[in-house]
């Protein structure tokens, strides 16, 4: 298409230019080259960043190698599937797959739709303060989540084992199947509550009302109105929960590892990383493939699933009082319950994380304690030799990742809904793919990549880690920034655009401007998610890259020195909480 | 306006031909069309109306001249220059084509205050100004459409009304030769879009801008207009003065549409003196007015209901003249200075308004009176 100059141009680059500058179209052409070129570079980039993990991925899975890189072996051939589909450890990590990810999603939707009803459609005392503590553990770093329950509930001496024991008589071990499906089943509840319960503040409650003066009783009510059309976001939800719950790496390693309960993700870290021998690539990919490939299919059906939410949207223009079902003599008795669950499962593991940090030793929480608390595990924390670089590292680590991420995710989301060039929408798209890696294998496909290819030579470095974790927070990234953009008026861009200001004008003194709240809250959100982010660093670890988060890791399973371990995951857990909390602190919680 | 190119003398500040759009990738023969076939002109000064219902076609005509959507065949002209040509394959950016656009949510900035958004233009747009004159002659703008004490404030404390003043501003800044208003006004209530609806016109006429605007209202489009463009599914159905539109519709479409009318169908046609003679379902009727050619398959009779004249018939067998008939009423309604009144003649049932202090009742025998300068014939 030809260029045509009609008004005076000013300048290229110029941000002020003198009044009615002489033009010549060769400004307008300048800049085009100039819009290009930045384009061409952005899609390299993404697809360096998304793309090259996948075919590293997919490459090394037809590779038949063993104890070799996947590289120095020749040919390709199936035999990696052929030997994951005929050992026996198949069958079984399978099995504990789907009990754990079935499992977990059935605690995270009994208590998120629970929860998202009771606070949104009852009369339940104290919503105001019992609405934000349910999403507390959005601000608990899935790590420190594991090892406060490993605290809490070890049947040794955790407080809550041993209070059962010696209440009930039961005795628990959060080492075994039941107990990683308990922890994360509490832990996928804070993003499926914010996905279900805007489902139920939406729904007219004329909807029920009508029903409700036909003389259906309550029960009814909820069964024939109420769950049809909730169905949709618990549905989505629940897709969203799978993939998280399949791809996550802490809570298997931290609970399951010791007692050897293997599911596809630790599987996997255990490939790349054994405790002794050598790691088998090969396998590790081949797992890699097939998880990825049962994550990419429950992306496919939530994204059919959230358009389904548009098509049940039940929002009216007319303001109306959400009418909420009374409790009636179960008012009080339901708070209990809630606080109770609170408490237990939420409170108590944080407080025992923190009691375990003060402490010389690990002992269960008591009035006498309180005399022997020491901070003298902080003081073993910043002792440690290398802390300095460590936190360094965490630093560099945490706050490119966040900016780079956040700078590409706006510069992917504005392209999509300018169809920028041709193909920026399906850019968009497969930057989604993505999401359906899990880390551990997005971290060990780069961990290839530089093996393979060491240019940059950025192997052993922070930056090999940030170039994964910012692959890993593109797609959330971006469709938040999306989100924001499909908020944010037509006209207002438009009628900045017919000014006669340019594009790179209007994109400043407009656009970026008005989505200044998404793009902090984009930040933060990488921040405090590349903060706690484990099996990425892990993989990607050396002596001269190591994070916070692997010390962590290291301190916890390796040393056993408990107390150390809480103060690190205190200090964790107290940096990403100020992050979540300024994500929150303005306007609504937002679907994270 | 300074363009880099003169352009040569001309009266025509947009003209539109033959433009056509599907949003349907690769449109083929049975492509359906959101406009068809669209050619219209905005004489320099005067204020154009593109009106239609909903889905008619007038907002994307209207973004297509602004260059914020493509049209897939067709041209645009601005000021003397090509500014979109398919053929040619041509296409101006929005940015520099030499336009203002009130979109229909204003597009008021949040982040701004009201001064910043007014003074986007010479600041940022293809306009600039020194940026010492920026503030005084944005005030000035600021000042005849009465937000001088605003001017400090966030836009986003400013009511309905003066944020589409603001608007208007913003866009009168930037020295447009066309104004887009893109139903500018539907976002306010009833008694305040009548009030800025005279605004708007005074404004127009004071700055001398040239107007094309775009509404679904058509008591809107009437009083605002120096032509009113009529659409409907893509196409134009009528290019007239307001007065024209309303008394001489060209197509049943148009009747209806604007204002009501009673439209019924013709079975046979032909030429007499002093107009066209028609066959219907009440009876021969002369119209004064008539579409060009004739339909010989049919057409319709149409007659605004202020021009149907009713009176009480007078005895058993009254003496009907000619374009007179026999009708029984069905149903009258009082709406305080008028009433409405329901005729049922044969089939057809005629809608006409009488004096408040008519008397009639449902079943009561009436005589209907058309005067044939006021019927028209149009061909279907």
């Amino acid at each position: 298409m030809s260029q045509v100059e009609v008004g005076p141009a000013p300048a290229a680059g110029a941000v002020e230019p003198p009044p009615r500058a002489p033009s010549a179209p060769v400004g307008g052409r300048r800049r085009r080259l100039a819009g290009n070129l930045v384009n061409l570079v952005m899609i390299l980039l993404i697809g360096y960043l998304v793309l090259v993990p996948l075919v590293i991925l997919l490459y090394s899975s037809f590779k038949a190698s063993t104890t070799q890189l996947p590289f120095q072996v020749a040919g390709f051939s199936l035999e990696n599937f052929r030997r994951v589909f005929e050992s026996g450890q198949f069958a079984s990590v399978t099995l504990n797959t789907v009990v754990y990810v079935v499992g977990s999603l059935v605690v995270a939707l009994v208590l998120s739709t629970g929860l998202a009803y009771l606070m949104e459609r009852t009369d339940i005392p104290g919503r105001r303060f019992l609405s934000p503590m349910a999403l507390s553990p959005m601000a608990v770093p899935v790590t420190v989540m594991a090892i406060a329950w490993a605290l809490v509930a070890n049947p040794v001496n955790g407080p809550l084992a041993v209070l059962l024991r010696q209440t009930l008589g039961l005795s628990i071990d959060i080492y075994s199947l039941p107990g990683m499906i308990v922890v994360m089943g509490i832990f996928g509840v804070p993003s499926m509550y914010l996905m279900i319960a805007p489902a139920f503040a939406r729904m007219n409650p004329e909807l029920e009302e009508a029903a409700a003066t036909i003389g259906a009783p309550l029960r009814r009510r909820l069964r024939l109105i109420v769950f049809p059309l909730i169905m949709p976001a618990m549905s989505a939800a629940a897709m969203l929960f799978v993939v998280v719950a399949l791809e996550g790496f802490a809570i298997p390693a931290i609970l399951g590892l010791p007692k050897q309960i293997f599911v596809f993700s630790s599987q996997i870290q255990y490939y790349v990383e054994p405790p002794t021998g050598l790691p088998n690539y090969g396998q590790a990919s081949t797992y890699g493939v097939l998880l990825l490939a049962v994550s990419l299919v429950m992306l496919l059906v939530y994204r059919r699933r959230t358009r389904d939410v548009h098509r049940f949207r039940v929002v009216v223009g007319k303001a109306y009082r959400p009418a909420r079902a009374s409790l009636g003599r179960w008012r009080i008795p339901i708070f209990v319950i809630v606080c109770a669950y609170l408490f237990i499962g939420i409170g108590l593991p944080i407080l025992t994380l923190i009691w375990t940090s003060l402490s010389p030793f690990v002992r269960p929480i008591s009035l006498s304690g309180f005399a022997s608390m020491t901070f003298a595990n902080y003081g073993h924390v910043f002792a440690a030799p290398e802390i300095g670089q460590t936190l360094l590292n965490t630093a560099i680590v945490v706050l490119l990742t966040a900016t780079a991420a956040t700078a590409i995710s706006t510069w992917i989301a504005v392209a999509a809904s300018r169809r920028q060039f041709p193909g920026s929408k399906f850019l968009f798209e497969i930057s989604s793919l993505v999401f359906g890696i899990p880390s551990v294998v997005l971290g060990f496909a780069i961990l290839f990549l530089y093996v393979f290819i060491p240019v940059p030579p950025i192997y052993d470095t922070v930056w090999i880690i940030v170039v994964a974790l910012v692959a890993r927070y593109l797609p959330r990234g971006s469709r938040m920034i999306q989100t924001a953009l499909l908020q944010i008026d037509d006209g207002l861009v438009e009628s900045a655009r017919v000014t006669g200001a340019r594009p790179a004008t209007v994109t400043r003194t407009v656009l970026l401007p008005l989505l200044r709240p998404s793009l902090r809250k984009t930040w933060l959100w990488v921040f405090a998610h590349a903060l706690g982010e484990l099996p990425i660093a892990l993989v990607l670890t050396s002596s001269d890259n190591r994070t916070l988060v692997v010390e962590l890791w290291d301190t916890f399973t390796s040393s056993g020195d408990y107390p150390t371990a809480s103060a690190l995951a205190v200090i964790i857990l107290a940096i990403s909480s100020v992050a979540v909390w300024l994500v929150n602190r303005d306007g609504t919680l937002e679907e994270s | 306006m300074n363009n880099a190119v003169v352009a040569p003398e001309t009266t025509e500040s947009i003209v539109v031909s033959r433009l056509r759009k599907s949003y349907e990738r690769a449109p083929g023969s049975g492509a359906t069309y959101a406009i068809d076939d669209v050619s219209f002109e905005v004489p320099k000064g005067q204020f154009v109306t593109l009106l239609g219902p909903s889905g008619c076609g007038k907002t994307t005509t209207l973004r297509c001249v602004a260059g914020l959507e493509q049209a897939q065949e067709g041209r645009i002209d601005m000021a003397g220059q090509v500014v979109f040509d398919a053929a040619g394959n041509r296409n101006v950016r929005p940015e520099d084509r030499p336009i203002a656009m009130v979109p229909q949510s204003y597009g008021i900035w949040p982040h701004m205050k009201v001064i910043d958004n007014a003074a986007f233009p010479l600041r940022y747009g293809r306009n600039r100004r020194r940026v010492k004159d920026v503030r005084g002659r944005s005030m000035q703008m600021l000042e005849q459409v009465g937000l001088s004490a605003m001017a400090d404030r966030w836009a986003t404390q400013l009511s309905g009304g003066q944020q589409q003043r603001l608007a208007f501003a913003r866009a009168l800044l930037c020295e447009p030769e066309v104004l887009l208003l893109d139903e500018p006004l539907s976002n306010l209530d009833a008694k305040l879009r009548a009030q800025l609806r005279q605004e708007l016109r005074s404004f127009q006429e004071q700055f001398g801008v040239t107007a094309l605007y775009v509404t679904h209202d058509q008591a809107e489009a009437l009083a605002l207009s120096d032509l009113v463009v009529v659409m409907n599914q893509g196409r134009i159905e009528q290019i007239d003065t307001p007065q024209r539109v309303y008394d001489h519709p060209r197509s049943a479409f148009v009747a209806d549409f604007i204002g009501s009318a009673n439209l019924f169908a013709v079975e046979h046609v032909s030429r007499q003196d002093g107009g066209v003679l028609v066959k219907t379902g009440i009876g021969a009727v002369l119209c004064g007015n008539s579409t060009a050619e004739l339909d010989p398959s049919g057409g319709f009779v149409c007659v605004r209901p202020e021009n149907v004249r009713v009176r009480a018939a007078r005895g058993d067998l009254p003496v009907l003249g000619d374009n007179q008939f026999l009708g029984t009423v069905v149903s009258s309604e009082f709406l305080g200075d008028r009433l409405e009144v329901v005729v049922r003649i044969g089939d057809v049932s005629l809608t006409a308004v009488a004096r408040a202090d008519f008397a009639c009742g449902p079943g009561q025998d009436i005589e209907v009176t058309l005067d044939p300068a006021t019927t028209s014939y149009l061909a279907r």
